[in-house]
């Protein structure tokens, strides 16, 4: 009993402190290398009227460059974590994600379509979350509309929707600008972080905290939802209600992250699962838990990205490289937090 | 006694043109058990479902503590009702402590998690079906006769006044059918009532005080278990033989006859 507690204090203490410590670590890592002593300095003494000696390019680096990554990173890996985790609850299907539901197809496809006609960051934010609702209600109009597997189905018409608005990115890609616009649209659909921005990170830093507020209050739901409709509702759920709110806030939060990021896939289903795996499948601990292991994981996989080459890997590319074997090993174990 | 639920006239259909069933009326006291027999898709889970608003009556009322069920809130229905269905199936793998919390459902807000109340509610309810045992134990990992009591626990926690069991029974074997009849006869003993379906006319001898026979769609007889399990209204309900002997003074069986 005892060793169990101990066990749960320092799951939850890793859950907090490793992202923490990877937050100021990255700061450390890049082209132009700093030192500890440095970034102290560098982000203390904004703060603090203390008088330090530092190169303008070090605040440049630290303030300009690192920090709206870092941010960016944790803000897209926590909300594409906790829509996956939140669709799989409220589904209750473990094998679907903002990926597969054909959100981030849909949201991208919006996001495509208004950087060919040069709209605003606001409007490109706008479009993705709209094109992205449209393309999640089609999936779950699609899985509803058919009688038996409804799992498979949802996965089933995911893929179509998700094929769909694909096939219109490509259009757009098709008459876009090949000197100008083709250039911005592919690079940004790989999924990178690398001309993120204060300003964009500002911008998603809203709507991204309205969605994660919206999931955490009634993350407690999720566990009944995820028992089935009719035996929701004779709890005194009002099914329609959770799952719509959940729809609307898991799409937020992967348009705002698709608009900085591009489509950055795997993440939204298999960070579930591995934080599933780590304090079990109950929401109350799991959405909380799903942030931190989300963030953790995208901050380190972009560290990466931008330090391991000489050129910067497109982060959707890595993504893909180590979720992918990840998922089939997961289905290979037959994982026992699902069946 | 007090009326807890009262059926008026109720009709239900899936199409709009062919009844499901209708005209059923239905009242059920406080610690009544109510077991309602019948041949396969007679209706009946489709008239328990309709008991707890998870299907629409096409016409007929149904009053729970004399308020009509449709004017009621969900979370207040769940208060004072509580419903296993046939089968069901966990996707996640929550532990038992985890699924019992879930009764407290209808006690909460949308937006508030179980406290140290509802926990302790929670244990009561699994103490009181002796199975403090499995509490840790992974909900998908029991066995079905420990998955029943787990669900029972579980709508205890909810702390209704009445209880919709949809075949309580079925997928037990022999000895965690008549064990489940004995945490409904105690349920029934503390005052709460009891609305099951049931594929065993025995369950009617062994824990209702009233039985209701649905055949094509209406109610065939209700009564007393002695009055309605007969062996005219089996013949007439199942088409086979059987035979309605004492077990002992207080107790009948009803048993199929030779089918060689």
């Amino acid at each position: 009993m005892k060793n169990e507690i101990l066990k749960k204090i320092s799951i939850t203490s890793l859950l907090i402190a490793l992202p923490i410590l990877l937050f100021f670590g990255s700061f450390l890592i890049g082209n132009y290398p700093l030192s500890p002593l440095e970034v102290f300095l560098g982000i203390v003494s904004v703060f603090l009227p203390i008088k330090v000696n530092l190169d303008p390019a070090v605040y440049t680096v630290i303030w300009n460059i690192r920090l709206p990554r870092i941010v960016a990173a944790m803000l897209v890996g926590a909300a594409l974590s906790i829509s996956g985790v939140s669709f799989q609850g409220t589904f209750r299907n473990p094998l679907v994600s903002p990926d597969i539901l054909g959100v981030s197809a849909g949201a991208g496809f919006g996001a495509a379509l208004a950087i060919l006609l040069s709209a605003s960051p606001v409007m490109i934010q706008i479009a993705a979350f709209t094109t992205g609702l449209i393309a999640v209600s089609l999936t779950y109009f699609i899985s509803k509309s058919f009688k038996g597997d409804t799992i498979l189905m949802m996965v089933l018409g995911g893929i179509a929707i998700g094929a769909l608005f694909s096939a219109f990115t490509s259009c757009i890609k098709y008459v876009a600008d090949p000197y100008d616009k083709l250039p911005e649209i592919v690079y940004w659909l790989m999924g990178s972080l690398s001309a993120v921005n204060s300003q964009d990170v500002l911008m998603v830093a809203v709507p991204m905290f309205i969605g994660f507020t919206a999931l955490l209050l009634i993350r407690w739901r999720l566990n009944i939802l995820s028992m089935g409709e009719d035996e929701a509702q004779s709890l005194g759920v009002d099914t329609g209600k959770v799952r719509t709110i959940v729809i609307i806030a898991c799409t937020i939060l992967t348009a705002s992250s698709v608009s900085i990021s591009g489509i950055i896939g795997w993440v939204g289903l298999v960070i579930p699962h591995v934080t599933r795996m780590i304090v079990g499948p109950d929401h109350k601990k799991l959405l909380p838990a799903t942030i931190a292991v989300g963030s953790f994981f995208l901050l380190f996989v972009d560290d990466v990205c931008r330090t391991a080459t000489s050129i910067e890997i497109p982060l959707g590319i890595l993504t893909a490289i180590i979720g992918a074997p990840f998922f089939i090993y997961l289905l290979k174990k037959g994982y026992e937090g699902w069946s | 006694m007090k009326k807890i639920l009262e059926i008026n006239n109720a009709s239900f259909s899936y199409n709009g043109n062919e009844n499901v069933f209708e005209d059923i009326d239905i009242s059920i006291e406080n610690s009544d058990v109510l077991c309602i027999l019948g041949p396969n898709g007679t209706g009946k889970s489709t008239l328990i479902k309709c008991m707890n608003g998870l299907l629409k009556l096409n016409s007929g009322n149904i009053f729970l503590n004399d308020e009509d069920i449709y004017n009621m809130d969900k979370a207040d229905l769940a208060k004072v009702m509580g419903y296993i269905p046939q089968s069901h199936h966990s996707t996640f793998s929550f532990s038992v402590f985890d699924v019992v919390l879930m009764g407290r459902a209808p006690h909460l807000s949308l937006t508030s998690v179980p406290g140290e109340k509802d926990f302790k509610i929670a244990d009561k309810a699994i103490e009181s079906l002796g199975i403090s045992y499995l509490k840790d134990k992974t909900y998908t990992e029991i066995s079905g006769g420990e998955r029943q009591l787990v669900l029972l626990a579980r709508v205890l926690a909810q702390e209704p006044q009445i209880l919709l069991l949809d075949e309580p029974t079925s997928h037990l074997d022999f000895g965690n059918q008549i064990r489940t009849l004995k945490v409904i006869n105690r349920l029934s003993d503390q005052g709460l009532s009891v609305v099951m379906t049931s594929h065993y006319p025995d369950h009617a001898f062994l824990s209702s005080n009233k039985v209701a026979i649905m055949k094509n769609g209406s109610i065939m007889a209700m009564g007393e278990p002695e009055s309605v399990v007969t062996e005219e209204n089996m013949q007439r309900a199942y088409g086979i033989d059987v035979k309605v002997m004492d077990v002992d003074e207080s107790r009948k069986a009803c048993i199929p006859m030779q089918i060689k």
